[in-house]
């Protein structure tokens, strides 16, 4: 009796384990069917955003389209040769513009000097002053005064400075922020290149107070 | 950043507005001193004269320097100048200073035509007493 209940409770026991294992292949599978069906969903939408990436076409009607304000620039390797070149001249020639300009207003200061005549009711008295009051802040010997002379609207100096501290020093002091010491009017200087010994002439041309400096004719 | 262009002799120039907050005291201690209102500055550390500089960005050399400013009366005047330099920091160009032509109104000191050096720099300065305003700088 006790025999035969071991051999049902046995055959039972494998019945279920059958069962068991049967229930887990089918599970398996399922299992390894949705990731097949996931991994097929997950290339579709990895083609339609590659898709998107792509440039944006307008299908309406062109011709109503205005201009593009700013006319695309092409890539730098799609430029022409000679291109660069091009870029280096337009640069080049806005230099040489600006240096052309500068010197023009020099030499209509310059010129403007020399045509002037001497006003005798002003230009004595001014070139006695100034000469005081550069006199006061060059420190020889590393910076001096030269020659001051002035006419009806411009006085024209000249100073030599030893180095260029005392050059930068003499004319904060002279003409610095907030008001120089020297001069309340217009000025421009000339710096002329060191000479051997490191000394640097300065041309300075002072404007009358009241008037402008000549300009270049245009 | 107003731009405006003008023509003058044949030639093309621009002319560029910065309102006065884009500058700085002379001295950096001075900032306590400068309120900023609509893009005006003004001093308002009582009894006392500060320097408010601004520099003007320049591509070519020849610029008409103005300043729109406001002087209380003539006690409180503010009075400005322009400076040119060259690529050394030598002053090359220096207008002079000039005041305001009117008091207790806005008005324009015009500081002239100032020439730059190619690659040169060129910088506003003006001495305000307190209460003085500055508004804009043209060039």
């Amino acid at each position: 009796m006790f025999r035969k209940m071991s051999w049902v409770l046995a055959a039972s026991l494998v019945v279920i384990a059958v069962t068991i294992y049967q229930r887990q292949e089918v599970e398996i599978a399922r299992l390894q069917r949705d990731k097949a069906r996931i991994e097929v969903q997950d290339n579709d939408l990895q083609t339609a955003a590659a898709a998107s990436r792509g440039p944006v076409r307008y299908t309406g009607p062109t011709a109503e389209l205005p201009p593009p304000l700013v006319q695309p620039r092409p890539p730098v390797d799609r430029l022409p040769d000679g291109d660069d070149d091009r870029s280096v001249d337009v640069e080049r020639s806005s230099t040489a513009r600006w240096e052309a300009e500068a010197r023009a207003s020099q030499v209509a200061v310059e010129d403007g000097f020399a045509a002037e005549v001497v006003d005798p009711a002003w230009a004595p008295g001014v070139a006695g002053d100034l000469r005081a009051r550069l006199g006061a802040i060059v420190v020889p010997p590393s910076s001096s005064l030269g020659d001051v002379e002035c006419r009806r609207s411009i006085c024209r100096v000249e100073m030599v400075a030893r180095d260029h501290e005392s050059m930068k020093r003499f004319m904060d002091k002279a003409f610095g922020v907030g008001g120089g010491a020297a001069w309340t009017g217009s000025m421009m200087a000339e710096y002329q290149p060191p000479d051997r010994d490191g000394a640097t002439l300065v041309v300075l041309y002072l404007g009358r107070d009241g008037t402008a400096f000549p300009r270049p004719a245009s | 950043m107003a731009v405006a262009i003008a023509a003058a002799g044949g030639s093309v120039a621009l002319a560029r507005t910065n309102p006065g907050l884009a500058g700085q005291p002379y001295l950096p201690s001075d900032y306590q001193c400068f309120n900023n209102g609509a893009g005006a500055v003004q001093n308002s550390c009582a009894n006392t004269v500060k320097t408010y500089c601004m520099a003007l960005p320049v591509e070519t050399s020849s610029h008409n320097v103005q300043v729109s400013a406001l002087s209380p009366n003539v006690t409180h005047a503010i009075g400005c100048e322009a400076t040119a330099t060259d690529r050394n920091s030598q002053v090359t160009w220096h207008s002079g200073l000039r005041g305001t032509p009117a008091f207790n109104a806005f008005s324009v000191i015009d500081l002239g035509t100032v020439s730059v050096p190619s690659f040169g720099a060129l910088f506003v300065c003006c001495n305000m007493p307190d209460t003085t305003l500055l508004l804009t700088v043209s060039w």
